[in-house]
């Protein structure tokens, strides 16, 4: 009873840190997780990722690497940053209610998939040129400085696009390439 | 056969090729296994042993470090490869522009899971915001203009400022100077004197003064000053023309430390 | 900056502004090293909370 007294406590906690923002970005790191819950934070999120799947919710964690990592080291799950994600998928109308444009959701998927296609970086021109292609120049400006302000891209040297930290605690790249191959053209 | 110094025009002709080649590859994104190392490894093997100055050195130095750039390219382009997550990017580029808007965004959703992130306003920062606009002081106070007077313009003397120390009377390079040329003209027959008989003045005041300049003296290279450990010794070794500073082989920084008992101390033992 | 280099930097600004017709401006809180007579000298002082105001003349 002690022990499972102990747990709820500590997934209590974990929600009130995961759940709201603290920073500027959402989500919290690994070691501080490991300052406020103890050393034996990753069960504590187990525990609670046990709770959120009725909710279809997830706990998320996403690697200072860019590439996933199978088999983390304590160390890079320090590292690592933690978010409470949905865990199933996102209906059309759920994305309009989030203040989300079935077009600009699409200027964001184009974005992405060009970027990885680009194995990673693509120049900035190259991305809007294709985004103006199907949607206004001035909805195009609007859109890229949010995709990049929100944390799905960043641009680097040389306006050169890159994927950015809400990209990859959001979207599962290998489902978005899977469904753009197997999709039939228009 | 050509000549060393033909040779040498053709070799950094080779080198200035190899750096715009891989510095292609990086800057445009090109393939890197374009650049076929081995051969350029074996061109600039051939031609090191022909380089002499530095600024051929360092552009052998350059060309290798190019390489490097491309080998590290090629090896992520291998490790891209070897992930899950790579797919022809030809065939993926098609695919995205046929795709219709509408279709890419509902596929999209399919597996899009955004992140949880509330914001809730608690009364403890309620207390602190009201507690914060209690003290805050109206605009009309904050925003006030700066409270501007006209002044009479006094007037002064080079003498009067310089007596306030507000000028300098003397540049200071001409202490300097002074300060050299006192150096060169007390040193030994080994053309040295030590440190401490040099700065030594009457007055605390006018030893700290010597040491001070003493120490630009040998930072901008109109001295030396050599440090016998063993000894506990330190002797100056004045320059005939100022060693310019970058020439210098090592600089290191010496903390001397000039206590009034120090001083006075020294004062004593050379007086006895 | 050391009393050297601040010299050294008063020299250059006076030399390269000396014959172009142009006038340079230099405010400065520390001890001031210019020790040619060309140079307009006007010090501000706060004096009990009052600025007073000197040229040299």
């Amino acid at each position: 009873m002690k022990r499972k007294a102990y747990y709820t406590r500590k997934v209590k906690q974990a929600t009130h840190l995961l759940f709201y923002k603290h920073h500027r970005k959402p989500g919290v790191k690994g070691w501080e997780l490991k300052k406020q819950l103890g050393s034996d934070y990753p069960k504590v999120l187990d525990i609670l990722d046990g709770y959120l799947k009725s909710l279809d919710l997830q706990v998320k964690t996403v690697f200072d690497e860019e590439t996933p990592v199978e088999k983390p080291t304590r160390k890079q799950l320090d590292r690592a940053r933690f978010f409470i994600t949905l865990r199933g998928d996102v209906a059309p109308k759920e994305a309009k209610m989030m203040g989300w444009r079935i077009d600009d959701i699409a200027g964001l998927a184009i974005a992405i998939s060009y970027i990885l296609a680009k194995k990673g970086q693509a120049p900035r021109d190259e991305v809007e040129d294709l985004l103006r292609n199907k949607l206004p120049g001035w909805r195009v400006d609007v859109n890229m400085n949010r995709y990049i302000r929100s944390g799905y891209l960043a641009e680097g040297e040389n306006k050169k696009l890159y994927l950015d930290w809400r990209t990859r605690a959001e979207v599962d790249q290998k489902t978005l390439i899977d469904l753009l191959l197997g999709a039939e053209e228009q | 056969m050509a000549s060393k110094k033909q040779r040498k025009k053709l070799g950094s002709e080779h080198l200035m090729r190899i750096i715009d080649l891989c510095e292609s590859v990086e800057e445009r994104g090109l393939d890197p296994f374009l650049v076929e190392v081995d051969d350029v490894l074996a061109v600039v093997r051939e031609y090191f042993p022909d380089w002499e100055l530095p600024e051929e050195l360092c552009l052998d130095a350059e060309a290798v470090h190019k390489l490097a750039s491309v080998i590290k390219l090629q090896s992520d382009w291998i490790k891209r490869r070897s992930t899950s997550l790579y797919t022809d990017p030809f065939l993926l580029e098609e695919k995205i522009r046929k795709l219709g808007g509408e279709k890419l965004g509902t596929m999209f959703l399919r597996c899009w899971h955004p992140i949880v992130e509330l914001e809730q306003i608690s009364s403890h920062s309620l207390a602190e915001a009201i507690k914060y606009w209690q003290e805050l002081l109206p605009l009309r106070e904050r925003w006030l203009d700066f409270p501007t007077q006209e002044r009479a313009i006094g007037a002064t003397t080079r003498e009067e400022l310089i007596g306030q120390r507000i000028l300098v009377g003397k540049a200071f390079s001409e202490d300097l100077h002074v300060l050299w040329e006192e150096l060169k003209h007390r040193v030994d027959e080994e053309g040295k004197i030590r440190y401490w008989e040099f700065v030594e003045a009457d007055t605390y005041a006018e030893t700290i003064k010597r040491a001070f300049i003493t120490s630009f003296l040998v930072t901008y290279g109109y001295a030396n000053l050599e440090v016998h450990r063993l000894e506990e010794e330190m002797y100056l070794k004045p320059f005939d023309e100022p060693v310019p500073f970058l020439e210098k082989r090592q600089v290191t920084s010496l903390p001397v430390s000039i206590s009034f008992d120090e001083w006075k101390k020294l004062r004593e033992a050379n007086q006895g | 900056m050391d009393p050297k280099n601040r010299e050294m930097i008063a020299d250059i600004l006076v030399s390269s502004v000396r014959g172009t017709g142009t006038q340079y401006l230099a405010i400065t809180p520390s001890q001031i090293t210019f020790s040619e007579s060309d140079v307009h000298i006007v010090t501000v002082q706060n004096i009990e909370g009052t600025s007073a105001v000197s040229e040299v003349t």
